[in-house]
């Protein structure tokens, strides 16, 4: 899995926006808390899920399952979008 | 002589019209089917050599016509394609087309936003009605927001909402407000999300480096006095934005006349 390149990241004024370009247009604009720029940074570094999952536990001492079913939840909202695209 | 619009003979080409217009101090050549720009563009035609150029065509016009609210010619609809062409080049010049209703007062301009339906070009209407000519409109609907020599800057652009309200000039930008309906007219400094309530009223480009740009003026944008008003169609509500966005106070504008 691997960010669309036709998103761009900004953090302005403490704002995570993410916007379309290109042929995504369609999608309007989307904006990420914390937790959602955590796991888009670590995409965007190449990572897989289960590597997120371990960051995000550590981060937060939090219990695996609850993490696993909130990265899943969260890499399906960003697909559903087009933000997140296979290899 | 073959008219605009008409078949050149020999080929499958239309005839069209080009003219050059000055939006935002950028000289543009727009090419059109229709007679129509000409007209429409009239206070804005220039003789500068074009720094770009924009058209057309007809599956872009017709899916204008078939997306539009309402009824439309096909003049008018190529005219918002042409305008959303500009629009896609605009932020390559730090400039950016930005929906909402602009007015000058005392050397300063002002932006009023929301969306459509919110109330913007009456909240404009009410200041000319209770501040009178010291307030002038530059554009009701469409202008566009340009960073130039370190400042912020808006312009008059004929596209200027169903009431025609425009100008070609310009005034350096002082102060955004965002506006909602409700009868509190209360103006509260704009704290989080102002930068997404910004960006949403932004013309937002295709173009990788385009929409870079829009994000960067947009975020320039914020650095303004921006306020959120929820405000009625009273004294009350012009009385609220004007004290924010001015920093003056309300009815000693009367004194100066």
């Amino acid at each position: 899995m691997k960010i669309n390149g036709n998103f761009i990241k900004e953090k302005i004024m403490d704002e995570c926006v993410v916007v379309p370009c290109g042929s995504d247009y369609k999608n309007g604009v989307f904006t990420l808390n914390g937790t959602g720029e955590i796991i888009f940074d670590l995409i965007a570094e190449g990572k897989e899920k289960e590597e997120i999952v371990d960051v995000l536990i550590k981060e937060y001492s939090a219990d695996k399952q609850e993490i696993t079913l909130f990265v899943d939840e969260f890499l399906t909202k960003l697909q559903k979008v087009g933000i997140l695209i296979n290899d | 002589m073959i008219p605009v619009g008409a078949e050149l003979p020999g080929t499958n080409k239309i005839m069209s019209k080009k003219i050059t217009v000055c939006f935002a101090d950028i000289p543009i050549e727009i090419e059109s089917k229709s007679e129509f720009m000409a007209n429409f563009c009239r206070d804005y035609i220039c003789d500068k050599a074009p720094l770009f150029s924009v058209c057309t065509d007809d599956e872009a016009v017709n899916k204008e016509i078939k997306n539009y609210i309402g009824n439309t010619t096909y003049s008018y609809a190529e005219a918002i394609c042409l305008y959303r062409e500009i629009a896609e080049r605009l932020p390559l010049f730090n400039a950016a087309v930005f929906h909402g209703a602009a007015i000058e007062y005392e050397g300063k301009a002002y932006l009023f936003t929301a969306p459509s339906g919110t109330g913007k070009s009456t909240h404009i209407s009410l200041w000319r009605k209770y501040l009178g000519e010291k307030v002038k409109i530059i554009n009701g609907d469409k202008p566009i927001i340009k960073y130039v020599n370190g400042g912020l800057y808006v312009y008059g652009t004929p596209y200027a909402g169903k009431e025609g309200w425009q100008k070609n000039t310009m005034a350096p930008l002082a102060g955004i407000c965002v506006l909602s309906q409700g009868n509190e007219n209360i103006a509260n400094k704009a704290k989080n999300g102002i930068f997404i309530k910004l960006l949403c009223q932004t013309y937002k480009p295709h173009g990788k480096e385009a929409a870079e740009n829009t994000l960067q003026l947009v975020q320039k944008l914020c650095g303004l006095p921006c306020f959120t008003l929820s405000c009625d169609i009273s004294e009350n509500a012009v009385k609220a934005s004007f004290t924010a966005l001015t920093n003056k106070k309300y009815g000693e504008q009367n004194n100066e006349n």
